[in-house]
């Protein structure tokens, strides 16, 4: 892979210009799964260890939900599971994301359609971005969570611009 | 001997024709000595079908036997085999089919709406008892699963699981579909037996079809179960030792997965191998420029999984010790003999036509976790009726019964040692 194509080095970079952004220098992840086969929980494990990934990056994943920026959801929605994605989302104190990673969140995937699937992710809650791919490789993953600092570095350029925003 | 008697109440039974195995149809009675004579360790699953419940048995060869449900009931094999417990609940929340005299009644999957939240968990008993909940939404990296520990003096006294978050009910989308397009959601079931699944379905529609499979894509489909049970205890070893406070050697045995997967993404097109495995054959053939990565990250696994044996990883793992000393053996000798397999597979056609008919098949398919097994019934070449069984329902139950007398940290190692899915039970 050429290395300006690389999601570590291009992350690393987002994160650099947008050091003094809305959400600083580290992004704590709160994981939750909707309704997964599994795939994507274990790309998400490989993030973790990738070398240059998330930990050199300041991502972690955390437990506590009232310490997330982004609630990273995979799986499909299930009608068993949809109140605690609305229940973890409610626990997070704004500025906050969520991030629907995998063809499943997306939009239920190959399990559309069936009774006890509501749909992707954002049949239970709004969702900022999305990362397709069945399960996306970790470096899909970090990519698109570079693409949400990007995104959330303009946000917060525009709200400075903003008197009394 | 109880082969002998097992062989002479299968010789009175009638018998219907079922691709890689026989049905026996026995009476309630015969359905019920037949469970104290096997081997309970030997029970692989049970599903409900065309008015009968099944059940499968398996040691070198599967024994299919069914029995018909009698007003919507069949008698219950838990009190004899206690794996059946989960199966057997499932079988209530999926078809309605009770069993008559099991152990435990309470769903498996099926859950109420709002306050009315369902299985509820057996109250506390004794004073100083208490109950502690954990998940759907627990661990850095989330398992839809909620389990109920009652707890005495730091030691849990009881473990029960509320499962059914992850249901998509895979069963029934695969009805009125061809085994080739129903292959990607059988595949689906649980990440870390892909293959497994999708093998087993395959072949259970190649059993029923009489469909022989090219010796090219044979030989692959053998290389790529291999490849696919050195990474899943890969990671399963990787889990337990993060539990266990060994985060080093986890992430040494994580990243020789990663490399592995990394490799095969090279190899069969995708990192999970997904949708390479199709009823008749292959969708991908390997491609060989990948195979000296595959054999590097090998070798790195087999060196990082030795250090499983040494006494301080040992007793770091405490409660997880023998099972991980299981996945790391099997990772030895399962990842030595991957790559020559490869080379040595025969050239040729890697897909065979698959003929539309309308029968009954049974197909088999090694896992890290076990046997999994599909029973899939074709008509005019559509699927009119599947069971998807994997062992995660009755390793749920084992890990009830092993959770008693741990306190919860043993708790944490033990549990990502066994790496039971949630997926793989919901269906």
């Amino acid at each position: 892979m050429d290395d300006a194509d690389d999601p570590v080095r291009v992350l690393s970079t987002r994160l650099a210009a947008t050091g003094q952004a809305l959400l600083g220098r580290s992004l704590a992840v709160r994981h939750v799964d909707a309704g997964s086969c599994g795939g994507c929980e274990i790309e998400i494990g490989a993030c973790r260890r990738l070398r240059g990934g998330m930990a050199a990056q300041g991502i972690a994943l955390v437990d506590d939900i009232r310490a997330a920026d982004i609630l990273l959801v995979t799986g499909v929605a299930t009608r068993n599971l949809a109140e605690a994605v609305r229940k973890s989302l409610a626990g997070m104190a704004p500025p906050r994301f969520v991030v629907a990673a995998g063809d499943c969140a997306l939009d239920g995937g190959v399990f559309k359609g069936a009774p006890p699937v509501l749909g992707g992710v954002q049949a239970v809650i709004p969702v900022d971005l999305l990362i397709a791919g069945c399960p996306p490789s970790p470096r899909q993953i970090l990519a698109g969570l570079a693409a949400l600092l990007e995104a959330n570095a303009r946000e917060a350029r525009v709200r400075r611009t903003e008197p009394n925003a | 001997m109880n082969d002998a008697e097992i062989a002479a109440l299968l010789a009175g039974a009638p018998v219907e024709p079922c691709g890689g195995a026989a049905l026996h149809l026995l009476t309630a009675a015969d359905w019920l000595r037949l469970a104290r004579l096997v081997d309970p360790a030997d029970f692989a699953g049970l599903f409900v079908a065309d008015g009968r419940a099944h059940a499968l048995y398996f040691r070198a060869a599967p024994l299919l036997v069914a029995v018909t449900l009698e007003g919507g009931a069949y008698p219950a094999l838990s009190p004899v085999i206690p794996d059946a417990g989960w199966c057997e609940r499932l079988a209530v929340d999926r078809e309605g089919a009770v069993a008559t005299g099991a152990a435990d009644t309470r769903p498996a999957i099926r859950h109420g709406e709002g306050d009315s939240a369902w299985p509820r968990f057996d109250a506390p008993a004794g004073e100083g008892a208490f109950q502690v909940g954990q998940g759907p939404v627990a661990g850095l990296i989330a398992r839809p699963v909620h389990r109920r520990f009652t707890i005495e003096a730091g030691r849990i006294v009881r473990l029960e699981h509320r499962h059914g978050y992850a249901c998509r009910d895979i069963a029934s989308l695969l009805h009125g579909k061809s085994p080739r397009a129903a292959a990607r959601f059988a595949a689906r079931l649980v990440g870390d037996a892909v293959v497994a699944h999708a093998l087993a379905f395959a072949r259970a529609a190649e059993a029923a079809g009489g469909c022989d499979v090219p010796p090219r894509a044979a030989a692959l489909r053998a290389a790529m179960l291999d490849i696919e049970r050195v990474t899943a205890h890969l990671l399963a070893l990787a889990a337990a030792l993060d539990a266990a406070g060994r985060p080093g050697l986890a992430t040494s045995l994580g990243r020789a997965r990663d490399d592995i997967a990394a490799a095969v993404a090279v190899l069969f097109g995708h990192r999970l191998m997904m949708d390479a495995v199709t009823p008749g054959g292959l969708e991908v053939d390997a491609r060989p420029e990948a195979l000296p990565a595959l054999a590097a990250a090998l070798a790195e696994a087999a060196a990082s999984v030795r250090r499983v044996g040494e006494f301080r990883v040992r007793r770091a793992l405490g409660p997880a010790a023998a099972l991980a000393r299981d996945r790391a053996r099997a990772v030895l000798a399962r990842g030595a003999a991957i790559v020559p397999a490869i080379e040595a597979a025969p050239p040729g056609e890697i897909v065979a036509a698959l003929p539309p008919v309308s029968a009954a098949g049974l197909g088999s398919a090694g896992s890290s976790r076990g046997m999994v097994h599909h029973w899939v019934k074709l008509h005019d070449g559509q699927i009119a009726a599947a069971a998807l069984m994997d062992p995660a329902p009755r390793l749920a139950g084992r890990l009830e019964v092993a959770a008693a007398g741990l306190d919860i940290e043993g708790f944490g190692v033990l549990e990502a040692c066994y790496a039971v899915p949630p997926g793989a039970i919901d269906g």
